[in-house]
């Protein structure tokens, strides 16, 4: 080990030694008395419109205490999941930003969209009843990749979104840029696509929460 | 059913659901959450433990497979106030972040250390695909496995 101390120094983690002996505490290794599970079940096409979700078996079920989905969120009067960061697109209007419901309202959007919500007593239980949750779709067409999806006869993911286009987006000075290509002894061109990025942790995404009657407070633990 | 089975060194006897995986016979029967489950899909061997003296992905393993069998996991590789050669290899070497995949890195790595005495750089990293990680980025961890294996081996020749 080196002697240097403070900046450049090599420390050593000190979180480590639970980690490294199967101690660490994740979200799934919690367990509370009374705790129950959920499951989700989640579209298996990439457009559809649902017709409807059969639950009567699924609910008859041991163990099953409830079945949720979209139009229960509704009702409830629950929110959907907004985006973090809006911009705002050349023609000076925010972005399209449609609602993005917890559990699909009318409409599946991608694989694995999730549709429907089964607690249970265990785990087990759940999945075996979730297993049976009938959903009736009206599998529509599809399109993957951004330059299909805004090609003019693309099916429309959101029917107030013309295009699919969220927004048609640009940063800096036009202006300049184009005077600097005019000047420019080459010019070269390429397109680039970005590729979809999503946050993907080892640690599954889970979550618990505690709701205490007596002091009318919800704890809750979830993952990153 | 009824099986039994030495788990880290102690002889167990636990009944089990025929279609019981051997993780959630570890975690949810057991206690021992220190095997993980990160995929369910036999990809990311969080949940590797040793049967007999190979390392298995315990997600992909039925748990009445192991009856009769010695199981060992994470838990039964070493303590935190004596840790096992790989463990504190890893602790010496930034070979984790959040630990998620840790357990299953370990438990890969420790019959990776048995089989090869004097590995190359490219050992390690061949035998580690089915290990994933999310956060340390592996060079660390390789760099960890080769300390740990030379540990390991310089322990059982001292």
């Amino acid at each position: 080990m080196s002697n240097v101390i403070g900046i450049g120094a090599r420390p050593l983690r000190k979180e480590d030694q639970r980690f490294l002996t199967g101690r660490g505490n994740y979200v799934a290794d919690i367990k509370r008395p009374d705790m129950v599970m959920g499951v989700f079940v989640r579209s298996p096409h990439a457009h559809a419109g649902i017709k409807s979700i059969d639950a009567t078996t699924a609910l008859a079920m041991p163990g099953v205490l409830g079945v949720f989905t979209g139009e229960d969120l509704k009702a409830a009067g629950v929110g959907g999941l907004p985006c973090g960061w809006g911009i705002t697109g050349k023609d000076g209007l925010p972005m399209k930003e449609p609602p993005h419901p917890a559990l699909a309202q009318g409409k599946v959007r991608h694989v694995g969209d999730p549709v429907a919500f089964v607690v249970a007593e265990t785990r087990e239980q759940a999945q075996s009843a979730a297993d049976t949750l009938v959903v009736d779709y009206d599998v529509l067409p599809a399109v993957v990749g951004v330059l299909d999806a805004i090609k003019r006869d693309a099916p429309l993911l959101f029917d107030d979104v013309p295009n699919n286009l969220c927004c048609d987006w640009a940063l800096g000075d036009k202006a300049a840029t184009d005077a600097a290509f005019r000047k420019a002894a080459h010019v070269a061109r390429i397109s680039l696509v970005n590729n979809r990025l999503v946050g993907n942790p080892m640690e599954p995404r889970a979550a618990i929460a505690e709701y205490n009657a007596a002091t009318g407070q919800t704890s809750a633990a979830a993952s990153a | 059913m009824n099986i039994s089975f030495v788990l880290n060194g102690k002889p167990t006897s636990v009944d089990v659901e025929p279609s019981m995986l051997l993780c959630d016979l570890l975690r949810e029967k057991l206690s021992l959450t220190g095997t993980h489950v990160g995929c369910d899909t036999s990809q990311c061997g969080a949940c590797v433990v040793h049967v007999g003296d190979c390392s298995v992905k315990s997600c992909t393993l039925l748990a009445v497979a192991v009856d009769g069998a010695r199981v060992t996991t994470v838990e039964g590789i070493g303590k935190p106030d004596a840790l096992h050669p790989m463990q504190l290899a890893f602790h010496e070497n930034h070979g984790l972040q959040c630990g998620f995949c840790t357990p299953g890195m370990l438990m890969s790595s420790v019959e990776f250390a048995k089989r090869h005495p004097n590995p190359t750089e490219a050992d390690v990293r061949h035998w580690l695909e089915g290990n994933l990680c999310r956060c340390t980025g592996y060079q660390n961890i390789v760099n960890s496995v080769l300390r740990g294996t030379a540990a390991m081996h310089a322990e059982q020749g001292a």
